[in-house]
């Protein structure tokens, strides 16, 4: 077969996904920009800035606690124990389970009359009552989402962390032990360098996932109290559904991919491996 | 500089695979040491254990009469090269050659002072600076080098270090690095598979065999009297021939009367001593040859008799009747039990 009919057929292959693809993401971006009207009401959309503060603020502290934890996870399961397969397949299940679903637990063990976390702060005596609002609280609902994100999350982190762990060579930290390198030297001369490139890939993806977040905050709040833990997705859903507003919706949409591609770029920059 | 002794180790990974049996070695002070064997046979293994990395599952590691089976791999005062050198990539020549020290908190001048001399030592001073991927193999290999010698340790364990070299820099290296020894006057484990470094670098060799010590020697003895059928096999180019002796009696190689009682043994002779003859000769046997291979200044003949032989003659061969006459002298032959 001559190389130039091959490259046809390459194209042939592919058409079926390509029109999938089309039909699912390329059709409705651009009826995204095409519809999208009203930039001017950006500048004095009062919502707009709360939103956003609270999506960038959901996604630093859930990403930063699933990094520290799910890098936590990673390094003890890189040890060799007894029963690691069976440790490294139950720390998984949080993230197998369906948002939608795992939400609805975590309602109850919030809920401020017969939840469960707040009968455990009161046997501790972290608190007076066992009916602590954590959903309701302005200021405690918040939190409590980013705690039932980072639960659900981190497995992944951590599995994505791990697979970047088993591709440094054993020798490395071998040759640390004879130099007389203790745990904590060996973590920053070797396993931190090392693992950066992983970790900025587990970052972005899971920032920007987290940036769009949508049916966890959507069972366990609905966006409120008070609107204190309404992001930038739930936003678009009031605006187009609830007000019937599908240009300026659609204008949010383009904020939001704005962000996430100035941050991506930002992060890819700030990480990237220095050329000696 | 320290006596190194290794007394009865043996080590499996899983029950019953033994990777190492009653491995028992002694090297003096200030000894270049070669551990020679093929692949897989445990050598690695055996520096690990000496370094602290791997624990024995019985036996002793003594260095200057101390056991240190207890100690850990950074109080046994070892340094070591690993097979791939095992440098920290986000550190620089410099710092990858300084930490042993750093870290053992030796004053800064005293630190500065010691790598300038080992990178001056082996010639890397200019790299310095450098990332260990802006690197070339060769220079790679010389800065875990520098990282051992810079420590100034008891005893020095090297993992294959030229294995990573192409040909024409392992032969230079193979040089330099014994006068590198002999003027730090280290004590050196050489690990090895290649037998002409083994056979040129080394005041003794420890040939290795699945695990098990085949024979300890200086080279030259290993040479000439290789006490088994495989360190008689295992040293030399070509590899020394080995057949049945009543093989070598029925095809009218050896003759029944002299060497009858030793019929059930296994004989071995080097390529090298077979007399080769282009005529007929008294006490010769008359062979074809199935293959004749110059590599320059030898040629090396298969013959086609009733046992396996290769013998190698000077120069060029020409012999257009494929056929020669050869004669095994009786001092050069060697007897393994079968
Ligand atoms: N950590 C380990 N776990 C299981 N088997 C091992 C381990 N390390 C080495 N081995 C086995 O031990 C044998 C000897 O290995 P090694 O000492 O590296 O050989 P060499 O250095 O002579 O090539 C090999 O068969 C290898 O597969
Ligand atoms: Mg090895």
């Amino acid at each position: 077969m001559t190389a130039r009919r091959s490259y046809w057929l390459n194209w042939v292959y592919a058409l079926p996904a390509l029109i999938m693809i089309a039909v699912v993401n390329v059709v409705p971006m651009g009826q995204t920009f095409w519809w999208s009207s009203g930039f001017g009401r950006l500048s004095s959309d009062s919502r707009l800035w709360g939103v956003l503060r609270n999506t960038t603020m959901f996604t630093f502290f859930a990403v930063s606690a699933e990094l520290v934890l799910g890098l936590a996870i990673a390094l003890l399961l890189a040890q060799k124990f007894y029963g690691r397969g069976f440790v490294r397949a139950a720390v998984l299940i949080p993230w197998a389970l369906p948002t939608a679903v795992m939400a609805m637990a975590w309602r109850w063990i919030f809920n401020a009359d017969y939840g469960v976390l707040g009968d455990i702060f009161y046997k501790f005596h972290l608190s007076s009552s066992p009916n602590i609002p954590w959903l309701a609280s302005p200021g405690l609902a918040f939190f409590s989402c980013v705690l039932a994100d980072v639960w659900k999350t981190t497995p992944f982190m951590a599995i994505l962390l791990m697979s970047g762990l088993a591709a440094i060579p054993s020798e490395l930290y071998e040759a640390a032990l004879m130099d007389g390198a203790g745990t904590w030297r060996r973590f920053w001369m070797i396993t931190f360098p090392m693992l950066k490139p992983t970790i900025a890939v587990a970052v972005i993806f899971r920032a920007i996932q987290t940036f769009g977040i949508f049916d966890l905050i959507w069972v366990l709040t609905g966006g409120g109290p008070g609107g204190k833990t309404q992001t930038i997705a739930l936003y678009v859903y009031d605006v187009v559904f609830r007000y019937q507003e599908l240009g300026y919706g659609c204008t949010l949409t383009l904020v939001m991919a704005t962000a996430l591609i100035s941050f991506s770029t930002i992060f890819m920059l700030l990480l990237r491996p220095k050329s000696s | 500089m320290a006596h190194v002794e290794i007394k009865n180790i043996n080590k499996a990974f899983e029950t019953g695979k033994s990777i190492l049996s009653a491995v028992s070695f002694t090297i003096n002070d200030g000894e270049f040491v070669s551990l020679l064997g093929a692949s897989g046979c445990g050598k690695t293994t055996i520096l690990r254990i000496i370094a602290g990395l791997e624990t024995a599952d019985s036996g002793s590691v003594l260095i200057d009469g101390q056991d240190v089976g207890a100690a850990s791999p950074k109080d046994r005062d070892i340094a070591m090269v690993f097979q791939n050198y095992a440098l920290y990539p986000h550190l620089n020549v410099r710092e990858n050659i300084s930490m042993g020290l750093t870290l053992r908190k030796i004053a800064r001048p005293e630190i500065s002072r010691r790598v300038q001399e080992t990178a001056a030592l082996l010639g890397i001073e200019e790299y310095l600076d450098r990332r260990p991927s802006a690197l070339s193999g060769g220079q790679r290999q010389r800065v875990a080098l520098a990282r051992a010698l810079v420590r100034r340790p008891k005893v020095f364990l090297l993992d294959e270090p030229l294995s990573n070299l192409d040909a024409l820099l392992r032969d230079k290296t193979r040089s330099e690095l014994k006068l590198l020894f002999e003027r730090v006057k280290g004590t050196v484990i050489y690990v090895t598979h290649d037998q002409v470094e083994a056979m040129t670098m080394s005041s003794r060799i420890i040939v290795l065999n699945k695990g098990r010590i085949e024979q300890i020697g200086a080279p030259q003895e290993i040479y000439s009297k290789p006490r088994t059928a495989f360190v008689a096999s295992f040293l030399g180019t070509p590899s020394m021939n080995l057949f049945d002796v009543s093989k070598a009696i029925q095809c009218g190689l050896l003759s029944q009367t002299a060497f009858g009682s030793k019929s059930a043994l296994m004989a071995g002779i080097r390529p090298e001593e077979i007399l080769v003859s282009q005529r007929r000769q008294d006490g010769f046997v008359e062979v074809e040859i199935l293959v004749a291979e110059p590599t320059g200044a030898l040629t090396i003949l298969t013959l086609k008799t009733g046992v396996d032989l290769r013998a190698v003659v000077k120069g060029s061969f020409n012999n257009a009747r494929q056929k020669i006459w050869i004669s095994l002298p009786d001092q050069h032959l060697h007897f393994f039990p079968n």
